[in-house]
């Protein structure tokens, strides 16, 4: 069940992420900046900062959801 | 009783560029106010004598980083230690915020441990987006104003006397308010929206504190 949630969450900010102006410039303060599909890797390949850009997306929907 | 409002803001890479920008509107807040004194170290001045002379100041202090950062630091000019292990006792019974990366994971728990009263950071990288074709003169980029917006809140409502937790609480409302208006694509000038929506979403995720709830400047 758990796992189906999450696979279910993955999908959903894939396809959120795949909304993203490929082009935008995103800035990490440490590491300069991060690519819309480098976001996209990390998610697929289900790594820490994969992990991490599902958390933050999924706040980001609750927050939109009204419901953060 | 005159209070210290230390700030550095180096200004040597894009990054710390931003930063700076960031806090020309938070200095000219602090400007207006009578009893604090502004101790600004700008570029070059933002070095670790100069922060440790600030630090060891009687005046009740917020001392708040600009720069880059990783768990055990915080940087100045030219990316070179300004706060770690061998000098954060320093911060001892001040307020503390590190917009800088990562810093509140192990040196935010130090300071805190050796006596500051708050030590407000992120545990993961600040993350925002910049405009291409502004990205060299931060003071005119769109993109960056609603992560300007967010530390302004926080800096204001400290400065203001309002608690570090409630400061915090503050901050993040306006994290969510933001993430509403750029989240829906309502503001979208250069499509970049979504990709503000998503980096604020980070920087709500990872802003927090250690230390005393109430504590005020």
């Amino acid at each position: 069940m758990k796992d189906n949630i999450y696979e279910e969450q993955k999908k959903l900010v894939l396809a959120r992420l795949n909304t993203i102006n490929p082009e935008a410039k995103i800035m990490l303060g440490t590491t300069n900046k991060v690519s819309v599909k480098e976001l996209i890797d990390h998610v697929e390949n289900e790594d820490d900062f994969g992990k991490k850009i599902i958390k933050v997306q999924m706040t980001m929907l609750r927050v939109l959801a009204g419901s953060a | 009783m005159v209070k210290q409002f230390l700030i550095t803001t180096p200004q040597h890479d894009s990054e710390t560029s931003y930063l700076h920008s960031f806090s020309k509107g938070m200095i000219k807040i602090v400007k207006d106010e009578k009893e604090i004194r502004l101790n600004n170290l700008d570029g070059a001045e933002a070095n670790r004598k100069n922060v440790e002379k600030g630090l060891s100041s009687e005046e009740k202090t917020l001392a708040f980083f600009n720069g880059h950062g990783d768990e055990e630091t915080v940087f100045g000019h030219q990316d070179k230690a300004i706060l770690d292990e061998n000098n954060v006792e320093l911060t001892n019974d001040k307020i503390v915020y590190a917009l800088a990366c990562r810093s509140l994971v192990r040196l935010g728990k130090v300071a805190v441990r050796k006596g500051a009263k708050a030590y407000i950071g992120y545990s993961e990288d600040f993350m925002w987006v910049v405009e291409r074709s502004k990205s060299a003169v931060p003071d005119k980029d769109k993109n960056a104003i609603p992560f300007r917006k967010a530390c302004h809140v926080l800096i204001s409502s400290l400065v203001s006397g309002i608690s570090v937790g409630n400061s915090i609480e503050k901050t993040k409302q306006e994290y969510k308010k933001l993430i509403r208006t750029y989240g829906s694509s309502q503001d979208n000038p250069h499509g970049d929206a979504p990709a503000i929506g998503f980096a604020l979403a980070w920087d709500l995720s990872y802003l927090d504190m250690v230390g005393d709830n109430d504590a005020t400047f």
